[in-house]
């Protein structure tokens, strides 16, 4: 299994592997990471698995909001 | 030619040369600046002496040439002389009253089919104008003294009186005028007397006619019998004595004047041959109306 | 004077016989045509007379119904008018209501376009407010975001995800 990770910029190693581990937790550890980083997030990573997007960026959260807003 | 008549002829040549010349005189220009009075008299003057020198001028001359004595004596019978016609004897105012007849049928002819048909409804103008006058007055008259027989007897008084004026006026052409004679008018007058008497048979029946003889009183009834004989020998002698009367008098004045009978008699017959008979038709017939209205009523 | 009395007879009757032909040719030719005639002309006079006279009564009459046909025409002529002004003062309130109505209409439309006109700004201005707020809000997070709250958003995820 391969799931790329994409996380802000400014992220250290050890915040990454935590949430390596924590989708090992999940998934198991038979998993090929990916990592990519992203200015525009502001926090939080987008991992993508098996075709499943987890987005828990802020700056989808504040774009969801955007969007609630202007409807 | 005697002295005395060639003294005539000159006078009154002289006379008419006179006459003549004053009135060419009296029409020229140069009378034109007189007073009129004048000239009027003037001209009269001229015209009686025109007038004067030719009767005596003629009348000389016939006198001279045809030999005719003037003098009061005249010849005439009561009775007309008598022609003898086809180995008949007929008086000689018999052919004339038949020639007359004869005179009338053909203008009556001419009238019917000629003049007639010329009849307008408005405006009638003379021949058509004059017999309206007569026939309309005619029937006036019978209406107003007949009042019921007048369709029958308004054409015979008509027809009297158209003789009458023809026979007068036969007269002009010095033939006798029937009406002269006793025969003709007595003819007339027997016509009116059958007139009388059918007329009041038919209004009244014999015995009515009878009866109105007999009234008031039976004594009267042979005054009235002679009474109506003697209508009609009135009527005719009244009209016979006038008409002799009448001719008497023009052949008087005709043998009076011998040869100047030019003219006079002309004047004179005016009178006695137009007018005289024309009144004496009137009488005639309006007596023959009084006589049948009497025996209407 | 010798009188040829068979003679004279003769004669006598000659002259009546002459005076009945006489009469009878004058009434035929001459009286009774000229007589008809003038009857003919009295009769075609009257007549004519008479036609005058029915024109006349005609006239007469004519005339006097002229002024019964003048009043019954005034008559009829104010009933029409009365009828025409009528017609148009329906016809003019008619047209005074529809106006009225289009007029409502209108102002009703204007009224409910000037009230979606005022909700769209409103619409857009709250959209722009919130775009504008959020992306202060996005400008500040960015500042003020750091590896905590990463950390933090890392294990609520991870939390809930679990559960």
């Amino acid at each position: 299994m391969t799931i790329t990770i994409t996380v802000p910029a400014n992220i250290t190693d050890e915040t990454y592997n935590e949430i390596c581990e924590g989708f090992k937790k999940r998934y198991g550890n038979d998993i090929t990471f990916l990592k990519e980083t992203d200015e525009k997030i502001i926090g939080g990573f987008i991992a993508e698995a098996n075709g499943i997007v987890y987005d828990t960026t802020i700056r989808s959260k504040l774009n969801m909001v955007k969007k609630v807003i202007t409807e | 030619m005697g002295f005395l008549n060639v003294v005539e002829i000159c006078v009154s040549s002289i006379c008419l040369a006179l006459g003549i010349a004053g009135l060419a005189f009296s029409k020229s220009s140069k009378a034109v600046g007189d007073d009129p009075k004048k000239a009027k008299k003037r001209k009269r003057l001229f015209t009686v002496l025109t007038l004067f020198g030719g009767w005596f001028l003629i009348g000389t001359l016939i006198s001279v040439i045809s030999n005719k004595k003037s003098g009061i004596e005249i010849e005439f019978s009561l009775l007309s002389e008598r022609l003898n016609i086809f180995g008949f004897s007929l008086a000689e105012t018999s052919v004339i009253s038949i020639c007359i007849t004869a005179i009338v049928l053909v203008l009556s002819l001419v009238f019917r089919f000629f003049i007639f048909p010329k009849f307008t409804f408005d405006n009638p103008k003379g021949i058509q104008n004059l017999l309206e006058i007569a026939v309309e007055s005619m029937d006036k008259f019978a209406k107003s003294n007949l009042m019921d027989y007048s369709g029958v007897l308004a054409p015979y008084m008509f027809t009297l009186g158209v003789f009458m004026i023809f026979s007068a006026a036969s007269e002009l052409f010095g033939l006798r005028a029937p009406t002269s004679d006793i025969v003709t008018t007595f003819a007339m007058g027997i016509i009116t007397f059958a007139l009388i008497n059918f007329f009041g048979i038919k209004k009244k029946g014999i015995g009515g006619r009878i009866k109105g003889m007999a009234s008031p009183t039976p004594l009267v009834f042979p005054m009235k019998i002679l009474s109506d004989i003697a209508v009609p020998v009135s009527l005719a002698c009244r009209l016979f004595g006038n008409m002799l009367g009448g001719m008497i008098v023009m052949d008087l004045l005709k043998s009076a004047l011998g040869g100047y009978a030019t003219g006079i008699p002309a004047v004179a017959g005016i009178y006695f041959n137009l007018f005289h008979p024309i009144i004496q038709a009137y009488i005639f017939i309006v007596l023959s109306m009084t006589f049948i209205n009497e025996a209407i009523e | 004077m010798n009188i040829n009395l068979s003679e004279t007879v003769v004669d006598l009757i000659i002259n009546i016989l002459n005076i009945v032909i006489l009469f009878l040719i004058v009434k035929a030719l001459v009286y009774k045509p000229v007589r008809k005639f003038l009857d003919d002309r009295r009769a075609k006079v009257n007549e004519e007379t008479s036609k005058a006279q029915k024109i006349l009564d005609q006239a007469n009459e004519a005339l006097k119904s002229k002024d019964t046909i003048i009043e019954e025409s005034r008559k009829n002529a104010e009933i029409e008018a009365q009828k025409t002004f009528e017609e148009a003062k329906n016809n003019a309130d008619f047209i005074i209501a529809e106006a009225k109505k289009n007029a409502k209409i209108i102002e009703e439309k204007s009224a409910e376009e000037i009230k979606s006109q005022k909700e769209n700004m409103i619409h857009s201005s709250k959209n722009e407010i919130a775009e504008l707020a959020v992306n202060i809000a996005e400008k500040i997070l960015e500042r003020e975001t750091n590896e905590e709250d990463t950390k933090r958003i890392i294990n609520e995820f991870f939390d809930e995800a679990n559960i």
